[in-house]
């Protein structure tokens, strides 16, 4: 290549990753809300999670996250919308959670992830006080119980794991027969969270490498949740899956 | 002429009458006390005129009414009842109806018989007089019970009852015992009935449909199950089959298999494909020597609805196109969802899972039924979705793939199915569609190599198929657009194009190969259409609009149907049907002034079709009413093409119930039984029949003719003479110087 041509397509060259993201892929992508101070402590976690879904999962998947303002968050391409942080997150404007209830209720699906160490319950709080704006007929989140198919979905599981280890089950915000919107105590992100080389950013409270991989079958199975909602509630399903949690 | 006959009320409870007597004797006592001082003869007349006045006044308070009967001796007068219900409209031997030939018996009553002419069927008619001509048989069932009753209570002085009819009853007698039948009877005054048979005897060998046992109703892909139980009499050791017919095209086949009375049962278990009312016909072949070979086919029609949509609903990917299909599957109220998505492909299982195999017991995937799907269950359903599915990847080798896809191919062209194929990434990249049988009837078929996906934006525009479609009534442009497309599809062979493209790439497309429907969307990313019609603040209604409407359309709704025939009858005139007609060509245009032609076609044959001329307004609509001169079942259907191609023929009854017309033979019990326990005489045929040893109920020497009633407190003599009594008892006393 002639040096003038290399020097005339190197705009383009430079150009292309963001035309590739503005473009309406019809993959699936992670999305996290820049809500708060924390909200970008578990970045790294999503891409790790994300190749564990392109690896195990039939989910054309896009390897980036993404990332949106509450105000824009109707636009957003695929909206499995994240919440994450520690300490308390600001309540959101009326139009805000005006947008993001219109979100959740076209087939979005939202996880609350909290990384507050023991003892810390700001962020459940202002969490609690985030989504009563925008679910004002639920003021709190109901326990998920261990039945619901968020934990069949794809791994069978018996409780929500994380990096810490404060609460055995998930919390959420039901409409009619699907959660919308899931509320992890445990820091499941931080479980996830990886360097650029692979190193595991934070250790586990409890357990090691099978607890962590407990952590990315609950993100598997909350991507699959959020694609499939009740599939594997359907009839052909639950006597088999009865019979293998007996084994 | 009689005395007239005083009535009394009472004032109120006892103790309030005898509380009135006591103190009116007190007062006469008192009155009568209060002229001691006067002569005898004073004293009498005043006590008689007080007491008159009195009595009067406490007559009045018990409101008395005089009755006054008129009565005469009893005449001789007959009740003859005939039979109208839809069993009577049977030919009899002379090719007349049974109805018909009931009424040339009434003709036979000598002149100086004095009769009045009943109908019944389900209800007993006003009298009618002296009625000799026929009138119109009313096509409902017989109820004796309940016309009986009537006739007993409300027309008490007839001395005799003439009965004709072929004993069908379909109502309360046929159901009591003789013990009750006869209370009955005697509980109302019954004269004696009188009964003819009217219809052809039977005789030599037999073979007849005794009875069907099948419901008015059931669903569309759902079991239906009719009984058929045949009787044989005067055959030893017959042995034949029954066949059940829909539209004279035979469906099933049965063995008949006889118990020593001569009876046999079978059970056809079908699945209806198709809404709407369905004739069929239970046929018993006859036997070379059986003469009447009438009540060898007996008829049924059912209506098949539909309670649920069955989708098969199998996705290759899982993807946020897939979660907007379930979404809305899960939010109608008909659908009934079968999902298989595939979770996992054959790539993860071969690889493994993060170089270890995971557990199969802490996994909740199934295999792929691909066999129990396709092989087994498939015809139940009433719509398949292929959503981004790669078909061919899922089938354990080319043989099997064929043979599958080949019967998805016969659900659609054969059995009605409706197959909804929306293309993605997978079926691009996967084993080409355009390579099975499938491609037969796909509306847009792929090429026979694998394809590229262009995740680029396409805006659609509608085509001129498209405009009227209904599928596309909720089209907004503005937000159905389509993110990613299949590349290479050739449009199949009949297929209409709905949207494309401004390069006229195929975006959506329909076909209708064989009997089904097919619908081909060229993108998995509709469920976008909602998203953004959400986020551009409107309510994204559309999207479900768009599915609800393909659904509808696919599996032949016959609310979507171009042209309609709306079949609508009444119970007060049971053979009538009124004909709402809708008009639309192929491209759902109204038809509008069109002038063209119904055919009504009677199914038993015995007349032929009518033909009623219709004219349709702006809207292709017409309205037409068409009445039958008989009960039984009838065809209707458009004349000429094209509206004949497009519409389904509809088969209705006519006439009041269709359990009349299902066994014909006679039921001479029913009226032997009458008549024994009344007392009367039975004629097994019309000929039998002689007026003059009818049996008559005694006659009554007095009958009451006329009643004359008369109130007292509102006679108008009632107060003037009580002024007269006052006044003479008030001269009395003056005259005697007590006043």
């Amino acid at each position: 290549m002639e040096r003038r041509t290399f020097l005339a397509t190197l705009p383009g060259l430079f150009a292309a990753p963001s035309l590739l993201a503005d473009k309406q892929s019809s993959r699936f992508q992670y999305c996290m809300l820049k809500v708060g101070q924390q909200w970008s402590q578990r970045t790294r976690a999503l891409i790790k999670l994300s190749f564990e879904v392109q690896k195990r999962c039939n989910i054309p998947i896009e390897s980036r996250y993404a990332t949106t303002a509450l105000k824009d968050v109707a636009r957003v391409n695929s909206p499995f919308l994240l919440l994450a942080g520690r300490g308390a997150v600001p309540a959101p404007t009326p139009e805000e959670a005006g947008l993001l209830r219109i979100v959740l209720g076209g087939g979005g699906v939202m996880l609350i992830d909290d990384h507050s160490p023991k003892g810390d319950d700001a962020f459940y709080k202002s969490a609690v006080a985030f989504m009563k704006k925008v679910y004002p007929e639920q003021p709190v989140p109901a326990i998920i119980p261990p039945d619901h198919a968020v934990y069949q979905s794809y791994y069978l599981l018996k409780k929500p794991r994380g990096r810490l280890n404060k609460k055995d089950y998930l919390e959420g915000w039901n409409m009619g027969k699907r959660t919308n919107v899931f509320y992890s105590h445990n820091d499941l992100l931080g479980a996830m969270e990886a360097d650029q080389l692979g190193n595991w950013t934070h250790n586990m409270e409890l357990g090691g490498g099978l607890r962590r991989e407990l952590c990315f079958r609950l993100g598997i199975n909350l991507t699959y949740y959020a694609l499939t909602i009740n599939y594997k509630k359907d009839r052909a399903f639950p006597p088999i899956i009865e019979r293998r949690r007996r084994l | 002429m009689n005395l007239p006959d005083i009535q009394l009320e009472a004032i109120g409870p006892l103790w309030m009458e005898a509380a009135v007597v006591l103190v009116t004797l007190a007062v006469f006592g008192y009155s009568v006390y209060a002229t001691r001082h006067q002569t005898p003869k004073v004293r009498v007349l005043v006590g008689v005129l007080r007491f008159l006045l009195l009595g009067l006044g406490l007559l009045l308070l018990h409101h008395p009414t005089l009755t006054r009967s008129t009565t005469a001796p009893q005449e001789k007068r007959l009740a003859v009842v005939v039979d109208r219900s839809g069993s009577m409209g049977a030919d009899n031997d002379e090719g007349i109806s049974r109805y018909e030939k009931a009424y040339e018996t009434v003709a036979r009553i000598p002149e100086d018989v004095q009769f009045d002419v009943f109908e019944l069927d389900q209800s007993l008619s006003e009298p009618l007089g002296r009625q000799t001509r026929p009138r119109k048989l009313s096509g409902n069932k017989t109820d004796f019970h309940t016309s009986f009753s009537r006739l007993f209570s409300e027309y008490g002085d007839y001395t005799s009852v003439l009965l004709l009819s072929d004993g069908h009853d379909l109502g309360r007698l046929s159901q009591m015992s003789s013990e009750d039948t006869g209370r009955w009877l005697e509980r109302l005054g019954a004269p004696p009935v009188n009964t003819v048979l009217i219809g052809s005897k039977l005789s030599g060998p037999e073979v007849a449909i005794h009875s069907i046992d099948a419901p008015g109703f059931s669903f569309v892909r759902a079991p239906l199950r009719i009984r058929a139980t045949v009787i044989v009499r005067n055959l030893d050791k017959h042995e034949t089959q029954v066949q059940l017919l829909q539209d004279d095209k035979v469906i099933n086949i049965k063995d008949l298999v006889l118990d020593d009375q001569g009876f046999g049962t079978v059970e056809f278990e079908i699945y209806p494909e198709q809404q709407g009312e369905h004739l069929y016909s239970v046929y018993v072949p006859p036997h070379h020597l059986e003469s009447n070979t009438e009540n060898n086919r007996q008829q049924v029609l059912i209506d098949i609805g539909r309670d649920k949509i069955n989708v098969l609903h199998i996705a290759g990917s899982i993807t946020w196109d897939l979660h907007g299909l379930r979404d809305m599957f899960e939010r109608h109220p008909l659908v009934d969802l079968t999902a298989f998505y595939i979770m996992r492909t054959r790539t993860h299982l071969q690889q493994g899972v993060d170089n270890r195999m995971i557990p199969h017991d802490e996994m909740a995937l199934v295999p792929f039924p691909t066999e129990e799907i396709f092989d087994r269950q498939l015809f139940g359903f009433d719509v398949v979705f292929f959503h981004d599915f790669d078909a061919g990847t899922y089938f354990s080798d080319s043989y099997q793939a064929r043979r599958l896809n080949r019967k998805i191919k016969e659900f659609v062209t054969e059995h009605r199915g409706g197959f909804v194929v929306v293309g993605g990434p997978r079926t691009a990249g996967g084993p080409s569609l355009g390579l099975t049988p499938l491609a037969d009837i796909l509306p847009l078929v792929p090429p026979i190599h694998r394809l590229a996906y262009d995740e680029q934006l396409y805006e659609g525009q509608l085509t001129d198929k498209g405009l009227k479609h209904p599928i596309l009534r909720a089209y907004d442009p503005e937000f159905q657009v389509y993110s990613g497309a299949m590349q290479s599809l050739t449009v199949g062979k009949g297929a209409d194009i709905l949207i494309q493209d401004e390069n006229n790439k195929p975006l959506l497309a329909v076909g209708e190969p064989g009997n089904g429907r097919v619908l081909f969307l060229n993108t998995s990313s509709s469920w976008k259409w909602r998203r953004d019609a959400l986020a551009g603040g409107k309510t994204g209604d559309a999207y479900y609009d768009f599915w609800d409407q393909a659904i509808k359309w696919v599996i032949q709704d016959p609310a979507l149907n171009q042209v309609r025939i709306t079949a609508t009858k009444t119970t007060a005139d049971p053979l009538s049907v009124d004909m709402d007609v809708l008009l639309r060509d192929k491209s759902y245009n109204p038809a509008k002034s069109k002038d063209t032609q119904i055919i009504v076609t009677p199914l038993d044959g015995k007349s032929d079709p009518a033909t009623l001329a219709l004219s349709t307004d702006l809207k292709g609509a017409a309205q037409v009413r068409y009445t039958a001169d008989r009960p039984g079942y009838y065809r209707i259907e458009l004349a000429e093409e094209p509206w004949k191609t497009l519409s389904r023929a509809n088969t209705v009854f006519l006439g009041g119930s269709q359990d009349e017309l299902r066994n014909l033979d006679l039921v001479p019990e029913t009226l032997q039984r009458l008549s024994t326990l009344s007392s009367a005489r039975f004629a097994a045929s019309a000929d039998d029949f002689r007026p003059e040893s009818l049996a008559w109920g005694k006659v009554q020497e007095k009958t009451i003719v006329e009643t004359q009633r008369l109130k007292l407190r509102n006679w108008i003599w009632c107060l003037p003479l009580m002024i007269l009594i006052v006044a003479i008892e008030w001269a009395v006393r003056r005259s005697s110087h007590l006043a």
